[in-house]
């Protein structure tokens, strides 16, 4: 996409703001940052139209440092819910960090950038944003699938990836200047960021292994045939989500020849950012003909067991906005008595999740006032049906993912094993 | 020595709690309306009102203006900040304290917004605070004090001024004065509660209020009549006035707005409909019935063009978020970014909404520009949204022009140049005009003693409301 272009998309989104100022009361990141506009729904949308100013005035050298404003956005497209004028300061934050990236020369960069960068650097030539391979798949392990079949589980590498996040913020945290350096240096080995496998939480890799297993014993005993390759890419969401458009346009298109050369026509997804980014962004840039589905599509004819616990449900962002995929709600109201927090559905708020790695201690505050939502719900459980979600929530004990929910309560009353599963036989 | 001051500042407020950042200072420029400020010196957050008194003292002593900011809604340039100044943001104090029902108060931090102030007392409590101005849901307790707004249940309940008891005003040298009580009546002496609401930040700053609140209506029945004359909008206002009807709300939106929320909201609306009248009641299971008979005999004698009514509260409530959100709305009708609208804030006595609103629809055709009209009706509140080009000197003034014309005809029908805007940086003329034509000129006078014996240092909010101190 030429600069043109992103500015002309930026000017679209953020030009039809009037600042009424509506976006900030349901912005979760100002009330994190201790109300600096800066970090808010609003404050964004007015840096974007400064930016744009100074780019139409052909200004030399932008001494703005917006890097921190948009980079801390969840893009969870509350305000959007709310926006009179039909202005998503999410996608206002997205288009400007394109910006950001496509002049980095003109621009004041952060450290924040400087990790976007490594990221960046990291899944381009790795295809994972950590540099983990044969970790992603230990999952599968023991467990044989379809290889010959047409429709693909693609996990995303979301949820194995959740594992080692927590202990590299911990490091970085730590570390303060000395983890600049090493920002520093992985921008020119991207190598060395693959000592990242060294800083896995072991007890929660485990978990979120059996959480993907659990995926693939929910579908098997729908009936379903599918393949999965231990190979299978990261689909490049966080080069998207950081504003490398060029180089998502290349990787996803990498991505769209794998899926040839295996013969693939259905992608089925596990979680919320897979599902989004190959079901809608792909489509925006690339020509993607493949059909993307959720896990969760498949489970209609599975029988439950009536649940006697009181959960709540922590809808994922992309789920209620982007997705308005509600199958969840109705899959979990079928087996039990489900509370929902005072912002749900579309007012469903963020977990924070989706700055945990670049901002820490905004996402801890907006994970626990969210925490505090569901808790007063008085519910025993909480869902999610997000790999990030979990992580974020799940330092408390009640917090299970939807898979381990429903693999508890399938109504099996003797079970087989087949190619490593447990099929239930009613 | 700004740097001095800064340090203060940051002692008193704690660093993380003091912006002095180019980048992170300038989303403080602005507030809802086409005022556009300077770079603030800081940006202070205090936590509490004796952090606002210590901020104060600095700021006296060292002549530095402080411009007080909640929710950044206002339309008038109120809390845009000057560059030698500081912000101070209201934002962190954002507790509710205490609800008390049996005497009616609540008792909150100028931060909390209208919106949580509702929700809470809603779920909790079965009680409201009536004042419902559009931008409600981002508009804090401490602006909407500052401004006396009102909204959209004005013509039923009044504007802020009649739901607050007492406040708490930290003065320009950091004294902390409490002015009213908790009580529901007060008598003593000079009411400079009332002083203070509507000063817009020039006179104290407003740290906590006891708002009076009132138990929900049990059941609201709402009206949505669409009328093919303009003058027919004055006139069903005035014939449900003289039926006995005290209406919770009364809006109503023009052609153009009716147009835009079709498209963009899709809002449903029969094409002849030139206008919107949008009314609520309240009623009881037991009556419903019988007011919807009677409002329809009075609406169907002006020959509507369509009546339907609801008392579905998700239906009412979705029409509140559509109606509040008009105003955004309309800008989709700009042709290019640079377009904005200046919106007027005239009302007149009721009564002569049948004669003004025609004689307003002739002098906006006379200008030739085009200005959608919505507006609080049961109160005779009239807000045209003028669209003018900021990059286009000659039309931002004519745009200015037809304003103050419009703030003229006001005057002359009885009416005010500002209901519930306030004056801000945008109708400090106007004013000096309204108080000439009532040949009362000296009410300026006193306003500016006033404002010495509150700040003879001039520090707060300074060229807000008058220009000169």
């Amino acid at each position: 996409m030429s600069m043109k272009e992103i500015v002309s998309k930026l000017d679209e989104e953020a030009g039809k703001c009037i600042r009424c100022g509506f976006c900030e009361a349901v912005c979760p990141t100002l009330q994190a940052k201790d109300y600096s506009l800066y970090y808010g729904a609003r404050g964004r949308v007015i840096l974007a139209n400064e930016l744009l100013g100074l780019l139409k005035r052909k200004s030399n050298g932008i001494e703005l440092n917006v890097g921190n404003a948009f980079y801390s956005c969840l893009e969870c497209s509350l305000c959007h819910e709310i926006c009179p004028a039909d202005v998503n300061a999410g996608n206002v934050s997205n288009i400007a960090k394109q910006l950001i990236v496509a002049n980095e020369n003109i621009f004041e960069t952060s450290q924040i950038v400087s990790a976007a960068k490594v990221l960046s650097n990291t899944i381009m030539k790795y295809k994972n944003p950590l540099g983990l391979r044969r970790e992603i798949a230990e999952w599968s392990k023991e467990l044989k699938f379809d290889q010959n079949s047409d429709t693909v589980l693609l996990t995303g590498h979301m949820y194995q990836i959740m594992a080692y996040t927590q202990g590299l913020i911990e490091f970085f945290q730590k570390t303060g200047r000395y983890g600049v350096l090493f920002l520093k240096i992985s921008e020119k080995v991207p190598g060395i960021v693959r000592f990242s496998k060294y800083f896995v939480d072991r007890d929660l890799k485990k978990r979120l292994d059996a959480c993907i297993k659990n995926v693939s014993i929910l579908l098997k005993n729908a009936g379903v045939e599918f393949s999965y390759f231990g190979d299978e890419p990261y689909p490049g969401t966080l080069l998207y989500e950081f504003g490398y458009i060029q180089e998502f346009v290349e990787y996803a298109t990498q991505v769209r020849e794998w899926l040839k050369d295996k013969n693939i026509r259905r992608i089925i997804a596990i979680d919320p950012h897979t599902y989004h980014i190959l079901g809608s962004i792909y489509k925006e840039y690339i020509q993607f003909d493949f059909e993307v589905v959720h896990y969760l599509d498949f489970l209609s004819e599975l029988e439950f067991r009536e649940s006697e616990d009181t959960i709540t449900y922590h809808e994922p962002c992309i789920f209620t906005r982007k997705k308005e995929y509600n199958l969840p709600r109705e899959i979990l109201g079928s087996i039990a008595n489900v509370k929902y927090p005072v912002n749900s559905g579309k007012n469903s708020v963020c977990c924070g999740g989706p700055v945990e790695s670049i901002f820490p201690e905004i996402s801890e505050r907006v994970s626990s006032k969210r925490y505090g939502e569901l808790r007063n719900t008085g519910a025993r459980k909480i869902i999610t049906a997000c790999p990030v979600c979990f992580l974020n929530l799940h330092r408390q004990k009640e917090v299970l993912d939807i898979s381990e929910f429903l693999v508890d309560n399938l109504a099996w009353e003797k079970a087989n094993f087949e190619q490593g599963y447990p099929v239930y036989l009613i | 020595m700004s740097k001095d001051i800064v340090e203060e500042l940051r002692r008193i407020v704690g660093d993380e709690h003091v912006i002095t950042s180019a980048s992170e200072k300038l989303p403080y420029k602005y507030d809802a309306s086409l005022f556009a400020g300077e770079i603030p010196l800081a940006v202070v957050l205090p936590g509490d009102s004796n952090e606002v008194s210590e901020i104060l003292k600095v700021c006296n002593e060292n002549r530095v203006p402080v411009v007080p900011r909640g929710g950044g809604t206002s339309l008038t340039g109120g809390p845009v900040p000057l560059a030698n100044g500081i912000v101070l943001s209201l934002s962190r104090m954002d507790r509710i304290l205490e609800v008390n029902v049996e005497d009616n108060y609540a008792l909150v931090e100028a931060g909390v917004r209208l919106g949580q102030l509702n929700d809470h007392l809603k779920e909790n409590y079965g009680y409201f605070f009536p004042p419902d101005p559009a931008s409600s849901v981002a508009a804090t307790v401490g602006g909407v004090i500052a401004n006396d707004s009102s909204g959209l249940t004005g013509v039923r309940y009044g504007s802020v001024k009649n739901w607050v008891l007492g406040l708490e005003v930290v003065l320009s040298n950091g004294q902390i004065l409490r002015f009213g009580n908790k009580t529901l009546k007060y008598r003593v002496g000079y009411d400079l509660t009332s002083l203070i609401v509507g000063s817009e930040g020039t006179l104290g700053v407003i740290t906590k209020a006891y708002l009076k609140i009132w138990p929900k209506p049990e059941k609201i029945v709402r009206f949505l009549i669409y009328l093919d004359e303009i003058s027919k909008v004055g006139e069903a206002i005035v014939r449900l006035k003289k039926g006995r009807f005290a209406p919770i709300s009364a809006e109503f939106i023009d052609k153009s707005y009716i147009d835009i929320l079709k498209k963009i909201e899709n809002f449903e609306a029969p094409d002849s409909g030139n206008y919107a009248l949008i009314i609520d009641l309240e009623c009881t299971d037991e009556s419903v019935n019988r007011i919807v008979e009677n409002v329809l005999n009075i609406v169907n004698s002006l020959n509507p063009v369509d009546v339907q009514h609801s008392d579905d509260p998700v239906m009412i409530e979705e029409l509140n978020r559509i109606r509040k959100g008009a105003g955004s709305v309309l800008l989709h009708m700009r042709e290019k970014s640079t377009e904005t609208t200046i919106t007027s804030d005239i009302i007149v006595p009721p009564s002569h909404l049948p004669s003004f609103l025609t004689a307003l629809k002739n002098k906006i055709e006379e200008y030739k520009m085009l200005a959608p009209m919505l507006g609080h009706i049961g109160e005779g509140n009239i807000h045209v949204d003028i669209f003018c080009d900021l990059s286009d000197e000659q039309n931002l003034k004519k745009a200015m022009e037809l304003l103050h014309e419009m703030g003229r005809m006001a005057l002359e029908h009885g009416g005010s140049v500002s209901a519930e805007h306030g004056i801000g940086l945008e109708k400090r003329d106007l004013l000096v005009e309204e108080y000439r034509f009532r040949k009362s000129e000296e009410a300026v006078s006193i306003m500016r003693q006033i404002k010495r014996i509150f700040d003879p240092n001039n520090i707060l909010n300074p060229t807000k409301v008058l220009k000169e101190p």
